[in-house]
Order: structure tokens, then C-alpha cells, then sequence
């Protein structure tokens, strides 16, 4: 085999080779420019990539992954929740600014979305004195206005003290008459405009057990309703239908209650009970036509199971009147059934009488971490003599519902109820099963 | 001829792989990352909690495996093994650590100095767990946090008994102390800014550091008791996330989802029930050795582990289910509630220092961290072995040592939180052993491939009988050429002559089941045999 003689060109001209280097350079075969330019070429790449270890082969892998690597942004929806966050947007909307804070919901359902403004205050004298006050508008309109000093932790948590001022001007409030009888085509509205003030005093002899009585007085104006779709109550009902509509008068109301509550968390219960007795005297100061006594018992009970993610939610609860002698109980004053909060297949204040009845069961279950479901089955029914406080003619209705939840507290509500008289659908922004304050604050049909 | 020069210059230098691709190099298995690259600035990293939760909750970031396509784990030696570095280090299962040490674990040896006061610098008032930084009398800053008032000791003992069980278990970790101290140790530095309750941003006042202390339980001496972190050395650039790489660390360059240190961390998770080990609760450092920088990725924020979930006891639902997942979610509101979740049957003992933390419906398998975690989803049984294999190197008596630091004043319910862990461990081994071949520890010792049956040596039953067969390996080629070789785990003489360094292959399976196989490698350099490379299939 012939060697090619790499230092004479000569040799190779004859391979008939055009060789790219031939033509400015010395005629050199293109295997010597091969062999000279291979190390050239090739070593400084190697020394570029590397030597043949490992190390290298992951440090080439480093540059290699770094080579098409964007800088890290933050998209704008990214941005826009990481400020929320990051300048802590909902706790300063929660905790307010110097105390104030907004304030969403709780009016009677009827009046749409309420909202406002409220002054909170838990850290005067060193936590011992709560103060609170609130404006709230509605859609409809509805106002309501309050103020609450509360002394909660006298004698170390033994005793408690409170007041609650509350003015109230809701204008479009439903009748539908007295009686468990009473037919839907007979809703009417009215305003009521109501004035009070409670003071409350208990003990705490145990953390469950709370005692105590409340005193008050209650200033009530009642007037025509302002929804146009429905008839004005007093056009719709004669005084001797629905009393006290044609004047209205005030009250000094006294009680006192008895409270055992084992919940496990009051605010998102899910075992335990709570059962509530309260009495009050209401003593029409102007007109002594309407006075009346009132009984309150309310009994809760949760029933949890697989470790509290389902739960039966049971509640009865009962409102038993009586009247002074020769006296009646004014109709703005009834027992009410009905709505987002007991009867839920019917329209809020359906039913009204001087004594109602209501038995509530839910079966809830966590759907997943934010978001309870449950399925109800509510009863009741108002009644006019004592005598009638059994189970028969109970109205009845059933539904499921939607809890949101945060942290266990719910902050919506959805409950879906239906009825004889149809469907219902509720969104609330409370839980269920709200007890009412505790003492002559609460013993009204309308819980302040 | 000379087009065929061209041609080959041209293939050579356009070729964007290296000449000397093999598996096997010279300097493998590598015990250490290589050296790092000295970076340059590195951006902080912003995260925030409710993006990072909906992000990683409703969409699929990184490169998830599939039945189709599953990628193994990155970031490992040859063997196997995360190198010791930025990310992790090898602790307690290859070198066993002392009871002390487990104890003391990444620091124990700066503690709170009690000859002056502390003063208090920074703080946070809001919220239901409140803490401050304070520095102590040798200006060294610790992060104090405490425990909720309804339950004493619960956050505290999580946070001390996890960090150590994760330093022991490799990982970058805070040094932490139990600290227990009276009101007047504490002093308010001048002008410190705090954001109160009523969204004001206003200095700092003692009452304000009262009002802290009374949200926290006394011991009943009447003492505080919090937990002081130590400030990690180096500049915080933010945690670091599950998937991807960190764009401005060049030394970062596997995929964090494809990390056989953040894939195996679900079993640990799993094991101290560590369901918030979410992006939040890492911290990336950028530190300075030898003259560069780089950036060293922590764990942090343990309070949230094993009973606790910080503010209160763990929900019934932590580690059971992710906080919002679609099938079980459709489930429990197509069967309107009777279809009950396993994790709902769990039965928890009334420990307020321990929260809600079992061992009896625990099931490796079904862990959920509370979100879903890329690094987690893309986890192979391969890199399950590699943590259980971890997990099961704590003995009771180590466990019972690391369970003492949390200082737990109920002795029974100490003794619980042991008995659950150890439950957990050995249900840990055994489910994660059983997927894959349990042998490991491969030496090459008096000629023989050695190893370690992992599965026998915890109690949990031999593997069974072992076959082997043997390959020639060609490091260029990645070939194997089987050879009848009848002596069992006897190391091959070389019978290539000339050759420098020759490779071996033992295929390593169950007698009769060839699923499971372990594939060592060794390596004859100049005649002295090596382990190499271990790969398991399954």
C-alpha cells in the first residue's frame, strides 16, 4: 500500500482532488490540512467541554441547562395575589383600621345584601371592655344601627355584663296573618321601626354554665311596607286581625335564662350541645293592652361521626306567649316561622300565631376542605293554645345546602329548601343555626 | 477522499455530544456534587401562599411522569445516591450517628446565651401565632415562635423532633432550641415596627410584647416556653419550588421535580406527616465557601408536622387527602356523604401536646401532603426504596432519643408519639420494600459482591433465594454480553488481557421472578474490583 508523502503536494494532485486549500497555499494534500487541523480543531473543543470525568460531563450539564433558561417573572395574577398577601390586604380588611372595619350581612333575609360600616374595640381596659358599633344598609333599604358595651371576663370570666342599644328600621317585613292557616296569597309587608335597650348580667359558675337574667325597653313603630309588589299589612288586615297595627306602643321587658353549652367550637360546631331556656315579661307601658310573657327554649345537639366529618345537626326549638289578662300579643310581636333559619321550603316569616314549634335536622359532610354539604328535613308549626304543642299538622319541608368554609367558620351558606308551597333557594352569608343573644335582647321575633 | 476529511471535521465539530459518551467515567461514583459555579447576583424569590396553593392545586407545573413516560431520577451518582452538596448530605443511614448526635442535631451548640437579656427586634402581633426575633447577649438572632395556648408543647416539640429527624435524614435544616424563660428576659429594642390589630403600623410597646406572651401557654413553673430558631448563615433569596430549575443558579440544573432528594422526601413527609411541606417552608441561602458563592436549599418550618398543624391539631383530613382534590371531592357529593374516606376511621388518643397524629390507618401509599407536589407525584419506587431505606436506619431507641428533644412534660404521651413513629417506620419498610429488590449496601469485599438485605436485616422477612448472572460490560457501547459464570456473587477474574479497566454486570433477581432485579456494576481497574453503578427495575 502506497503512503502518501504528505510534504509533497505533487504526490496527491493526481487523487484529482479540488482541494479547498490548494489554490492560496502551498499545495498541500487535504489529508495533511486533515491531520494538521484535526488537533487544532478538535482539542481546543475538548479542553472547551471538558476533560472525561463526571464532573465535567455535570458542569456541561449545568451551562447546557442554563442555556435557554428565561429570568423568573411573576405573572399579573401571581403579582396581584402576592401583594394582597404580602401587604396582608385581608387581615388589615378584617381587623379594620383603628378599629374600623366593614361590616357584611346579618339582616333579616328580605332585605338583599347589607353591609357596613363598624367601630370594634376589644382592647380597652387591658381586654376587659369590648365596645362595638355598627351602621348597616341593605339593598331593600333595611337599617339597622347599633351599640354593645360587653364587660365579658368580670371575676375572672365568672360573670359578664352587657348592654346593647339597637335601632332598627326594616321596611318591608312579611305578614301573611295569624295562624297555621294562614294562606300564601295573603302576604303583605309592613315596616317595622323598632328601639331598644338591654342590659344583661349572668354568671359563669362553669365554663358550659351560664345564668342570668336581662332587663329592657323597647320602642316599636310599625308603618306600611314599601315593597310594591305586595299589599300594605294594614290594608291586607284589621286590628282585630293583626293587633297592634293600628297603634303602637312600648315595652319594659325583664327575663331571665339558663344556658348549657358543651359545644366543641361554638362558632363551627360539630359534637356537642347546647340547650337554652329563657323567660321574659313584656309590659306594654303605654296602653297596658299588650303586654304578654314570653317562653324561649332552644335545644341543639351535634352528633359527630368519623372523626367530625359527618355530622347530624339537630335542633328543636319552641316559643311559647302568653297574655296578660284582657291583653294581646301584638302582631309584630308573634312567633315567626319560616326562611333561611328554620322552616326552609317556605318564605321568610311565613307562619306566625302565639306559639310556634320547630324541629330542624341536618346531615352534613365535608365535600372537601372548604366546602360542607348537608341534606335537611325541617318541621314545624305555629299554633294558637298551649295545648297544641305536639307533632301533628307540623308543616315540613326538605333541602340540601352548601357550606363554605374557612378554618371551620362558615362564611356562605346555600341552602336549597323545598315545600308544599315550592322552592326556596337561601344565601347567607352566617352559618346555620345562629343563636340569638342570649336574654330579652334575642326573646323577640326579630332577634337583634 | 478529502470530502470524506471534510465531512468527518464537520460531523466532529458540529456534534453537540461528547466524543466520550459512556457510562461509566473515571471519576464515578462521585460522593460530592462537582464544584460550584461562584454566582453572581441572585434574585430573591417572592411566593406567595394562596397562589402557590391554587397554582400547584388546579394546574401541573414541571415535567410529570406517566405510565408512558416516567423519568428517573436526576441528580444522583451511579449509584444511585444524591451527592453530598447544595441540596443534601449523607448522614444517618451510611455513617449511623450517636443518640447525641441525633439529638443535638445540624448545630445544638448555640443556644440562647441566659447571661443578659434578649432583645426583642422584630415582631408579629396578628394572627393566632404570634412569635418576635430577638437577639441575644452574644448579638447572635434567633426566630422565637410558640405554642398555641390550647395546646402546650404540641408546635414546639413538632418543630425540634422533625428538624432532626430531617437533618439525620440529610437535609439542609435550621439548628433550633427549646427555650423557656421569664417576662423579664425579654427587652424591647427602640423602634421596632409592628402592624397591630387594628392594621396599624406603629412602633412596638411592652404591651404589645405582653400581649404576645399572654396568647402563649406557661409551663407550670410559670415559664414560657418557645422554640428559637438560629438565623440561617448566608442571604435569604426566598424558598425555592418543586419543579423547574432556579433560573439564576447555574449549579441547579436538574428539574427539581426529577431530584431523587425532593422525590424521596414524600416518604419522609409521610413518615413525620409533614403535609405543609409545601414551596413556603424551604429557603434557599446564598453562602460563601472558599471565595464563591452559591445557593444551599434549606427546610424549614417544622412546626406543622407529625400532631400539629401550628395553631391547632392536625384535621383528621392531613395527610389523608389533599385539601381539594376532584375525585374525592366527587365522590363525597355523588354518594351525599356515605362513601367515608379511610383516613376518616383514624382514632386519636386526647394528647393536647401531640395533636392528632396516628399510626393505625396510616398507609404509605395514601399519604397527601395538602396540596399536590410535583417532585411527590413523579416519585418511582426506586426513589421510595431510597428513602425507606433511610427511614428504616432509626432504631426505637434513636427514634425514642429525637422524641426527648421535643421535651414533652406527659411521659405518655411522649411514649405514644414513639410508638406511632415506629409504627409508621415499619410500615414505611415494609410497603416500600416490597416494590423493588431490598438488597443495598453493595461492596465488593474478600473478592465477593456484597450487600445488605435490607428487608432481613429490619425484620421483615428475607428476600428469599438470590440469583445472579453476569455480564461483560462495555462502557463505550453500554452493552452486555452475558458469560456463564457459575461462581454466584464471586467477583469475575479478568480474563480480558490488555485491557486497563474492564466492567461487570451482576443482573441480581428473586429466584423464579425476575420483576425485581438489581443491576451493580463493577469496575476492574487494574485489578482492583469497585462498585460503580447500581440500577434497579421493578
Amino acid at each position: 500500500m502506497r503512503r502518501a508523502n504528505l510534504w509533497n503536494p505533487k504526490v496527491n494532485v493526481s487523487r484529482g482532488c479540488t482541494s479547498v486549500f490548494n489554490r492560496e497555499l502551498p499545495k498541500l494534500s487535504s489529508r495533511f490540512w486533515f491531520s494538521a487541523c484535526l488537533p487544532l480543531l478538535v482539542v481546543p473543543c475538548l479542553f472547551a467541554q471538558g476533560d472525561d470525568s463526571r464532573a465535567a460531563a455535570i458542569q456541561r450539564e449545568r451551562e447546557e441547562a442554563h442555556r435557554q433558561v428565561e429570568p423568573e417573572t411573576m405573572n399579573r395574577v401571581e403579582k396581584l395575589v402576592y401583594e394582597v398577601e404580602d401587604k396582608k390586604v385581608l387581615p388589615r380588611v378584617n381587623s379594620g383600621w383603628n378599629g374600623f372595619r366593614a361590616k357584611i350581612g346579618g339582616l333579616p333575609a328580605g332585605g338583599g345584601l347589607a353591609g357596613g360600616p363598624e367601630y370594634y374595640r376589644d382592647d380597652l381596659l387591658s381586654g376587659n371592655l369590648n365596645f362595638r358599633t355598627s351602621a348597616e344598609l341593605s339593598t331593600n333599604l333595611y337599617q339597622k344601627y347599633a351599640l354593645q358595651l360587653s364587660l365579658p371576663k368580670l371575676a375572672g370570666q365568672h360573670l359578664f355584663l352587657d348592654f346593647h342599644s339597637v335601632h332598627r328600621n326594616y321596611s318591608r317585613i312579611s305578614y301573611y296573618g295569624a295562624g297555621p292557616k294562614s294562606v300564601k296569597e295573603q302576604r303583605s309587608n309592613y315596616r317595622l321601626e323598632d328601639t331598644a335597650s338591654d342590659v344583661t348580667v349572668g354568671v359563669r359558675p362553669t365554663r358550659m354554665l351560664r345564668l342570668g337574667g336581662s332587663a329592657g325597653y323597647v320602642w316599636v313603630n310599625t308603618g306600611p311596607g314599601t315593597d310594591s309588589r305586595l299589599i300594605s299589612t294594614e290594608k291586607q288586615f284589621t286590628p282585630s286581625q293583626a293587633p297592634g297595627i293600628d297603634r303602637q306602643t312600648d315595652f319594659f321587658r325583664y327575663g331571665g335564662f339558663l344556658q348549657l353549652d358543651y359545644r366543641d367550637d361554638p362558632r363551627g360546631p360539630k359534637s356537642g350541645g347546647n340547650y337554652i331556656a329563657q323567660y321574659t315579661w313584656y309590659h306594654d307601658t303605654q296602653f297596658h293592652a299588650y303586654g304578654f310573657q314570653r317562653l324561649d327554649v332552644h335545644l341543639e345537639q351535634y352528633i359527630g361521626l368519623f372523626n367530625r366529618r359527618r355530622v347530624f345537626a339537630l335542633r328543636a326549638r319552641t316559643t311559647m306567649t302568653d297574655t296578660v289578662a284582657g291583653q294581646v300579643l301584638p302582631f309584630y310581636m308573634q312567633p315567626v316561622l319560616g326562611g333561611s333559619d328554620d322552616l326552609r321550603g317556605f318564605r321568610q316569616f311565613r307562619f306566625a300565631d302565639q306559639n310556634m314549634l320547630n324541629l330542624t335536622a341536618e346531615y352534613r359532610w365535608e365535600a372537601f376542605s372548604g366546602l360542607d354539604m348537608a341534606i335537611f328535613f325541617d318541621a314545624g308549626k305555629v299554633f294558637p293554645t298551649h295545648s297544641q304543642l305536639n307533632f301533628s299538622h307540623l308543616e315540613g319541608c326538605g333541602g340540601f345546602g352548601l357550606r363554605f368554609n374557612l378554618l371551620n367558620r362558615t362564611f356562605i351558606r346555600m341552602d336549597f329548601g323545598w315545600s308544599r308551597e315550592g322552592l326556596q333557594a337561601w344565601f347567607k352569608i352566617q352559618r346555620f343555626v345562629r343563636t340569638a343573644p342570649l336574654g330579652t335582647a334575642g326573646a323577640q321575633p326579630i332577634p337583634n | 477522499m478529502s470530502q470524506r476529511y471534510l465531512h468527518a471535521l464537520v460531523v466532529i465539530l458540529l456534534s453537540s455530544s461528547p466524543l466520550w459518551a459512556k457510562k461509566f467515567y473515571w471519576d464515578d461514583p462521585l460522593p460530592e456534587e462537582p464544584k460550584l459555579v461562584n454566582l453572581g447576583d441572585v434574585q430573591v424569590r417572592k411566593l406567595g401562599n394562596y397562589y402557590d396553593y391554587f397554582y400547584y392545586s388546579l394546574a401541573t407545573p414541571g415535567e410529570l411522569n406517566t405510565k408512558q413516560h416516567a423519568v428517573r431520577s436526576r441528580a444522583v451518582n451511579t449509584l444511585g445516591e444524591p451527592m453530598d452538596g447544595a441540596w443534601y448530605t449523607h448522614r444517618h443511614y451510611w455513617h449511623p450517628m450517636s443518640l447525641e448526635d441525633l439529638a443535638r442535631g445540624v448545630g445544638g451548640t448555640t443556644p440562647p446565651s441566659t447571661e443578659g437579656v434578649w432583645t426583642v427586634v422584630s415582631a408579629k402581633t396578628q394572627g393566632v401565632t404570634p412569635g418576635f426575633t430577638m437577639v441575644d447577649s452574644k448579638n447572635r438572632r434567633y426566630f422565637v415562635k410558640f405554642d398555641p395556648l390550647a395546646n402546650p408543647e404540641m408546635t414546639t416539640a413538632a418543630d425540634m423532633i422533625s428538624a432532626r429527624f430531617l437533618h439525620a435524614l440529610g437535609y439542609h435544616v435550621y439548628d433550633s432550641y427549646l427555650i423557656y424563660f421569664d417576662r423579664k428576659q425579654l427587652i424591647l429594642a427602640p423602634e421596632v415596627e409592628v402592624l397591630d390589630k387594628k392594621g396599624r403600623e406603629r412602633n412596638m410597646t411592652e404591651q404589645d410584647l405582653t400581649e404576645i406572651l399572654l396568647k402563649t401557654p406557661k409551663t407550670k413553673d410559670g415559664k414560657y416556653r418557645a422554640l428559637a430558631t438560629v438565623a440561617l448563615p448566608g442571604k435569604n433569596v426566598g424558598p425555592f419550588l418543586f419543579h423547574g430549575i432556579r433560573w439564576d443558579d447555574v449549579n441547579d440544573s436538574t428539574p427539581h421535580e426529577h431530584r431523587r432528594d425532593l422525590r424521596g422526601y414524600y416518604v419522609f413527609c409521610a413518615w413525620l406527616n409533614h403535609d405543609d411541606s409545601r414551596a413556603q417552608n424551604t429557603l434557599d441561602m446564598v453562602v460563601e465557601q472558599h471565595g464563591a458563592k452559591s445557593v444551599r436549599h434549606h427546610l424549614i418550618d417544622f412546626g406543622a408536622t407529625l400532631g400539629s398543624s401550628t395553631t391547632r391539631p392536625n384535621s383528621p383530613r392531613a395527610g389523608g387527602e389533599y385539601l381539594f382534590s376532584w375525585g374525592p371531592t366527587l365522590k363525597e357529593i355523588g354518594s351525599l356523604g356515605l362513601w367515608v374516606p379511610h383516613w376518616a376511621f383514624a382514632e386519636y388518643p386526647h394528647y393536647p401536646s401531640i395533636g392528632r397524629f396516628e399510626a393505625r390507618v396510616f398507609d404509605p401509599e395514601r399519604w397527601y401532603p395538602e396540596f399536590p407536589n410535583p417532585a411527590f407525584l413523579n416519585r418511582l419506587p426506586d426513589d421510595e426504596f431510597w428513602a425507606a431505606k433511610q427511614v428504616m436506619a432509626f432504631t426505637d431507641d434513636q427514634i425514642r432519643a429525637i422524641v426527648k428533644t421535643g421535651q414533652i412534660s406527659d411521659p405518655a404521651a411522649e411514649e405514644y408519639l414513639v410508638d406511632c413513629l415506629i409504627q409508621r417506620r415499619d410500615k414505611i419498610g415494609s410497603t416500600f420494600f416490597a416494590k423493588v429488590l431490598p438488597l443495598d449496601l453493595f461492596v465488593v469485599r474478600n473478592g465477593e459482591l456484597a450487600f445488605e438485605d435490607l428487608a432481613a436485616r429490619n425484620n421483615m422477612g428475607a428476600t428469599g433465594l438470590l440469583k445472579v448472572s453476569w455480564s461483560r460490560f462495555d462502557n463505550e457501547t453500554e452493552q452486555k454480553r452475558h458469560f456463564e459464570y457459575p461462581e454466584g456473587f464471586t467477583i469475575p477474574v479478568d480474563s480480558t488481557p490488555g485491557l486497563e479497566t474492564a466492567y461487570y454486570a451482576a443482573d441480581i433477581s428473586r429466584e423464579g421472578d425476575g420483576r425485581q432485579t438489581v443491576t451493580v456494576y463493577v469496575r476492574m481497574r487494574h485489578g482492583q474490583p469497585d462498585v460503580v453503578g447500581i440500577e434497579r427495575s421493578w
